[in-house]
C-alpha cells in the first residue's frame, strides 16, 4: 500500500526541490497575504476639525440634539462599510443622533445619487442626504478621507472625528462606533474630543498627503 | 486496507490489493481534477468579484486599480494555479492533493479575509474539508486543518478583525474555530476508513470474481479444446460413416441386384417347371377321363397326386419368397365367410372321408356372413391347418369352429395389406381347428412356425410337405392383424388358432344373413349319428332354428326311441354307422308303423356315390355330403316339411355338367407354342365342347385373327417370334374394344406382378399354368357376360 508522500518519486532531484519549492510558494503567498493585510489596516489622512459647527456651514446642526456629519466619496469601496455602521449607530441611538451625509461631487464623476452609496445612505433613519459640489461643506468640517465622520452635541461642540470603521471596508466593532455610543450614553461629558483612525478614499488629491 | 475475513487464495489477495489501488488512485485522479477545476475556478470568481465591488479606488476625481483587484489576480493566481498545474501534470500523486488541500485552504483563508471576517465564509472552510474527503484520504484533511488553523493563529494574533471579524476577540478564538474543524474532521476521518473498507471489500469481491471468470474461461478454453477434439473425431466419424454409406449403397445394390437376379429366377424357375407341370397334370387328367383297367388308373392317379404336390411345393416356395422379399400384398374383396369355410372343407372332405374322420364345422351364433380381405389367402390358411389336422388324425375328428368379435377400434393397417378405409365394423375371427390325433410335444411346438421347420424329419419322410406351410400361414395371418398359435397334447390332439381381424363388408349386392325361418320352431327333429361332433353339431343348428333335438347314435336306439317316444317330424340318418347303416335304417323306419311318411335326410361323406340302382336311397328327400352345409341342411329341413318347394334340383352331388359349348358357342383361337400345352388346353376345351384352332406364335394368332373373327383367344406369353404381351397390344391397336376378341393369358409365370404385367397389355384376364379343367371352365364363364353373341 503507497500512501501519503512516499508515492512521491524518490529521486534525490525532485525530493530536494519539492521542499523548496513548496516553502517559495508558502512564502510567496504569505507575503502576499500579509500586504494584502496591511492595506487594509493602513488609515487614510484626516483633516482638521472644527471644534464647533461651522458658522458658514451650509447645513444647519440640528438644534438641541446630537448631529453626526460623515463626508463621503461616493465612489469609495470602502465606505460601504461607514455606512453599515453609521446606520447601526443612528438605529441605537434612540432617535438623540441626527445624521448628516455629504455626498462630494466632484468634476468628471458621476452624479452622486448614481452612486451605490447615495442608494445605501438613503435607507438610514432621518438622514439628511446632501450632494456636495465640489466638497465645500466637507471642507468645512475639515474632511479629507471618505468615511471621516464629526459628533456634534446638542450645543454644537465636537464630541468626536475619526472613522467609524475597524479597517477598509470591514463592517464590526471598531473604536469610532464605540466612541459615539459611549458620548451618547454621556451627553455632558466635558473631556476632549475623541478621535479613531479612517479608512477610505481620498476625497481630493492634497500635495504631500500619501495616497490611498 | 484489505479485510480478509477468510482464508483467501494468495492469488485473490494479491489482486485484491492490486485493484484496491486502482480504484483508490482513480478516484485520486479524478478528485485532483475536480479540485484542479474548482480552484481555477475560485481563482476567476476572486477576480469578478474584485472587478465588480472593488475595481478601482480613488484619490478625487482620479482612479486607480483597487489593490483588491491586483490581489484577486496575483494573490489568487498564486494560490490556486500551482495546485491546478499539479493536477492536470501530476494527478494521482500524494503531493498534488496535499498541494490542493493547502491552495483550497489558502483561498478560504483569503475569502473570510476579503469579508472582514464574516462568519458565513467560514462556511467555506468546511465545505471545502467536505471536498477534501472526496480523495478519502484523511491524511489531506490532516493537513488542511493545520493550514486552517495556522491561519485563524496567525491572523489572530496580527489581524484578528480579518479573521473574526472582531478587533476585540479573545487570543485563544483560533482555537475555537479549530476545535469545529477538527470536529468535522473526526465524520469525514470515518467517512474516508469506511469508504477505504468498502473498497477493500469490492476489490475483493472483483479479485474473485476475476478468478472465477478466469477459472471459467480456462474451463472453457478446455471444453473448447474437447469440443474441437470431439468435433474432430466426429468428423472423421462422418467420413467413415459416408464411406460406410457408400459400402452400403453398394452393397445395397449388389443385394438390389442378386434379389432382382432371384426373381427373375424365380420367375424363370417357375415358368420353366410349370410348363412341363402343365403338360404332366394336363395329360394326367385327360388320360384318367379314358377307360383304364384298375392298374393303370392308379398309376395315372399316382402321377396326378404326385403333380398336384409338385405344384404345391412350387406354390409354397413363391409364397414365400414373396414373403421373405415383402411383396406379398393382400387383396381387398368382399366375400362369404362361411362359403369361404365350407369350400375349403369341401376339398378336404375327400380325404377325410377315406381316413373315416368326422370333418365338421359351426359358426357361432350371429356370425357375420361378408367380410372384406383376401379370401384366397384365408382360405390357403384354413388349407394348411385343416390339411395338415387331416394328415396329422388317423381316428376320430376333426372340428374347425368359428369365433368373431365385433372390435370397438379398428386396427392399425399390417404392412402389405391394403390401406383402404372401410365403413363396415371391425371383427376379429377366431378360427380353431381342433384334431385328434397324434398332438406335438411342448419341446417341438416352439419351432413348428419357422421355415423349413417340421416336428421332426422322420415327419417329411411320413407325411410329406416342405415345412413352409406354417410359416407362411403365419405370416399371412400376420398381414391380416392377426396371430396363430397351437395348443397341443401328444397322443390326444392338437388345436390350432388363428385370428383375424377383417371389416364387415358393406353394400346392396350382398345376400342377407340366412334368417331363420319361422315354420322350423317348436319342430321335433331325430338325429342319427355314431359321431359325437356332428350330433353335437347338429343339435346346436336345431336349437338356433328353434326345433326340438332329440338324438341317438345308433339305428336300432333310434328305431327305439320311435316306438317309444312321442312321434318325430324329421329325422337326419348318418350313413356310416356300426350295425346299420343310413340306408337300412331309413328302411326300417318308413317301415314302423306311424313312420312310413316321415321325412329323412341322409348325411353321407360319399353322397356323391349314390348307387341310381339302389332304391332304399329314394327313402331320402335330400342327402348331403359331409361336412355339413348349414343353409343347405336349414333349407332341406324346409323342404322336407313342405314349408317350402324346391326351386332348382335338390341340393345333391349331381351329375356332370352339361357341356358348356352347347349353351355358349364360342370360336376360340388358342396361342400356345409348347405342342404338350397345346394338346392339353385343346383337350380341355374339347371337353367343354370347345374345338378350337391354334397358333404357334403372336404372328400366326394375328394372321388367324385377320382370317376370320374369334370370340376368345388364349394367349401364351412367352413365345417366339412375337410373345403374347406384344401380340395382345397389337390386337387392342387394330381391333375396337367392342369388336375385338376376349384375350386370357396363359402363363406359367406365377410371380408378383405377371397379373397386373397383363393386364397392362391389354389381355383381359389371366390363367397360370398348369391348366386345371375347372379353371378354363370358370374363366369361360366368368366372360361369358361381356362375350360377344356367337352367330
Amino acid at each position: 500500500m503507497h500512501d501519503g508522500f512516499t508515492a512521491v518519486n524518490p529521486s534525490f532531484s525532485k525530493t530536494s526541490m519539492i521542499p523548496l519549492l513548496a516553502c517559495g510558494w508558502l512564502t510567496l503567498t504569505g507575503f502576499g497575504g500579509w500586504q494584502l493585510s496591511a492595506y487594509s489596516f493602513t488609515p487614510g489622512p484626516q483633516g482638521v476639525a472644527p471644534v464647533l459647527w461651522p458658522a458658514a456651514a451650509v447645513n444647519a446642526r440640528e438644534p438641541g440634539a446630537f448631529t453626526v456629519v460623515v463626508a463621503l466619496h461616493p465612489e469609495c469601496p470602502c465606505s460601504q462599510a461607514t455606512l453599515e455602521e453609521l446606520d447601526s449607530i443612528v438605529a441605537q441611538s434612540g432617535g438623540r443622533l441626527h445624521p448628516l451625509v455629504l455626498l462630494v461631487e466632484l468634476p468628471g464623476l458621476p452624479p452622486a445619487e448614481d452612486s451605490a452609496l447615495w442608494q445605501r445612505a438613503r435607507r438610514i433613519a432621518d438622514v439628511r442626504l446632501v450632494k456636495d459640489r465640489d466638497g465645500a461643506e466637507a471642507r468645512r468640517f475639515g474632511a479629507r478621507t471618505s468615511g471621516e465622520t464629526r459628533l456634534y452635541g446638542p450645543d454644537g461642540r465636537l464630541l468626536f472625528h475619526g472613522g467609524i470603521t475597524a479597517a477598509r471596508g470591514h463592517v464590526g466593532d471598531n473604536p469610532g462606533q464605540a466612541a459615539i455610543a459611549g458620548l451618547l450614553l454621556h451627553p455632558g461629558t466635558t473631556e476632549p474630543p475623541r478621535s479613531s483612525p479612517v479608512f477610505g478614499c481620498a476625497l481630493w488629491d492634497d500635495p504631500g498627503v500619501p495616497k490611498a | 486496507m484489505i479485510s480478509a475475513s477468510a482464508p483467501e487464495p494468495a492469488g485473490v489477495r494479491t489482486r485484491s490489493e492490486e485493484l484496491w489501488h486502482q480504484h483508490r488512485d482513480r478516484i485520486f485522479r479524478s478528485t485532483d481534477r475536480l479540485f484542479g477545476g474548482l480552484l481555477i475556478l475560485q481563482w476567476l470568481a476572486g477576480i469578478g468579484a474584485a472587478l465588480w465591488i472593488s475595481p478601482r479606488t480613488w484619490i478625487g476625481a482620479v482612479s486607480q486599480t483597487h489593490i483588491h483587484l491586483w490581489a484577486a489576480i496575483f494573490l489568487g493566481g498564486l494560490i490556486a494555479l500551482p495546485p491546478a498545474l499539479l493536477a492536470w501534470w501530476q494527478p494521482g500523486r500524494a503531493l498534488t492533493r496535499h498541494v490542493i488541500a493547502v491552495a483550497q485552504m489558502l483561498a478560504s483563508a483569503l475569502l473570510i479575509h476579503l469579508t472582514g471576517g464574516r462568519i458565513e465564509t467560514h462556511f467555506h472552510i468546511f465545505g471545502s474539508l467536505a471536498f477534501l474527503a472526496f480523495y478519502r484520504d484523511w491524511r489531506v484533511l490532516l493537513t488542511a486543518t493545520i493550514v486552517t488553523a495556522g491561519d485563524h493563529f496567525l491572523r489572530g494574533v496580527y489581524w484578528p478583525l480579518s479573521v473574526f471579524g472582531s478587533a476585540g476577540v479573545s487570543h485563544w478564538r483560533w482555537l475555537e474555530h479549530a476545535a469545529w474543524v477538527v470536529f468535522e474532521d473526526v465524520f469525514l476521518i470515518y467517512a474516508c476508513l469506511r469508504s477505504q473498507n468498502e473498497m477493500s471489500e469490492i476489490a475483493e469481491r472483483r479479485a474473485l470474481l476475476e478468478v472465477d471468470h478466469e477459472r471459467i474461461e480456462q474451463a472453457v478454453v478446455q471444453r473448447t479444446a474437447e469440443l474441437a477434439a470431439s468435433h474432430r473425431r466426429l468428423e472423421a466419424q462422418i467420413v467413415e460413416r459416408g464411406r460406410i454409406e457408400q459400402e452400403l449403397l453398394a452393397a445395397k445394390d449388389a443385394a438390389e441386384a442378386a434379389s432382382r437376379a432371384k426373381s427373375a429366377f424365380l420367375a424363370n424357375m417357375s415358368h420353366e417347371i410349370r410348363t412341363p407341370t402343365n403338360g404332366v397334370m394336363g395329360m394326367t387328367s385327360l388320360l384318367l377321363d379314358t377307360s383304364l383297367d384298375r392298374e393303370q388308373r392308379n398309376f395315372a392317379e399316382t402321377i396326378r397326386s404326385s403333380s398336384d404336390s409338385l405344384l404345391t411345393i412350387i406354390n409354397d416356395i413363391l409364397d414365400f419368397s414373396k414373403i421373405e422379399s415383402g411383396k406379398m400384398d393382400l387383396e381387398e374383396h368382399p366375400f362369404d365367410l362361411r362359403t369361404c369355410v365350407e369350400e375349403t372343407l369341401d376339398l378336404l372332405s375327400l380325404k377325410a372321408m377315406e381316413k373315416g374322420l368326422d370333418l365338421a364345422y359351426l359358426g357361432c351364433e350371429g356370425m357375420p356372413t361378408h367380410l372384406v380381405g383376401d379370401v384366397t389367402r384365408l382360405r390357403q390358411v384354413l388349407m394348411n391347418l385343416v390339411g395338415n389336422a387331416v394328415k396329422f388324425t388317423e381316428h376320430g375328428s376333426v372340428f374347425v369352429s368359428i369365433q368373431t368379435t365385433r372390435l370397438a377400434v379398428p386396427p392399425l393397417l399390417t404392412p402389405g395389406r391394403g390401406a383402404v378405409a372401410h365403413a363396415g365394423a371391425w371383427h376379429e375371427v377366431h378360427f380353431q381347428i381342433k384334431d385328434t390325433g397324434i398332438g406335438i410335444s411342448p419341446d417341438q411346438l416352439d419351432r413348428l412356425f419357422k421355415h423349413f421347420s417340421q416336428v421332426d424329419v422322420s415327419m417329411t419322410r411320413r407325411f410329406g410337405g416342405t415345412g413352409l406351410g406354417l410359416a407362411i400361414s403365419k405370416r399371412l395371418v400376420e398381414l391380416m392383424g392377426g396371430r396363430v398359435w397351437v395348443e397341443s397334447t401328444p397322443g390326444v390332439g392338437s388345436t390350432f388358432n388363428f385370428i383375424i381381424r377383417v371389416p364387415e363388408a358393406m353394400g346392396e349386392n350382398l345376400a342377407p344373413p340366412t334368417v331363420e325361418p319361422a315354420a322350423l320352431i317348436g319342430r321335433r327333429l331325430l338325429i342319427v349319428d355314431d359321431g359325437e361332433v356332428n350330433r353335437r353339431i347338429l343339435r346346436i343348428l336345431a336349437q338356433r332354428w328353434g326345433m326340438a333335438a332329440s338324438e341317438t347314435i345308433s339305428g336300432a336306439a333310434a328305431l327305439a326311441l320311435l316306438a317309444t317316444h312321442p312321434p318325430v317330424d324329421v329325422a337326419i340318418l348318418d350313413m356310416q354307422m356300426p350295425g346299420m347303416d343310413g340306408l337300412e335304417l331309413a328302411t326300417r323306419i318308413h317301415a314302423t308303423p306311424g313312420y312310413a311318411g316321415l321325412p329323412l335326410i341322409l348325411l353321407s361323406s360319399a353322397a356323391s356315390l349314390r348307387d341310381r340302382a339302389d332304391a332304399r336311397w329314394d327313402h331320402f328327400s335330400a342327402y348331403f355330403n359331409k361336412p355339413i352345409k348349414h343353409s343347405q341342411l336349414q333349407e332341406a329341413l324346409q323342404i322336407a316339411l313342405g314349408q317350402i318347394h324346391p326351386t332348382a334340383p335338390a341340393p345333391t352331388a349331381a351329375g356332370p355338367h352339361p357341356r358348356l359349348a352347347d349353351e355358349f358357342p364360342l370360336r376360340i383361337l388358342l396361342v400356345e407354342d409348347n405342342v404338350v400345352n397345346q394338346k392339353v388346353a385343346s383337350r380341355f376345351l374339347l371337353n367343354l365342347g370347345y374345338r378350337c384352332d391354334l397358333a404357334a406364335n403372336g404372328c400366326e394368332a394375328l394372321d388367324a385373327l385377320q382370317r376370320q373373327p374369334y370370340d376368345l383367344v388364349l394367349m401364351d406369353i412367352q413365345m417366339p417370334e412375337m410373345d403374347g404381351y406384344e401380340a395382345s397390344a397389337e390386337i387392342n391397336r387394330r381391333y375396337p374394344a367392342a369388336s375385338r376378341p376376349r384375350i386370357v393369358a396363359l402363363t406359367a409365370n406365377a410371380m408378383d406382378g405377371d397379373r397386373e404385367k397383363c393386364l397392362l397389355s391389354g389381355m383381359d384376364d389371366y390363367l397360370s399354368k398348369p391348366l386345371r379343367a375347372d379353371d378354363v371352365e370358370q374363366k369361360i364363364r366368368a366372360m361369358l357376360p361381356h362375350a360377344p353373341t356367337a352367330p
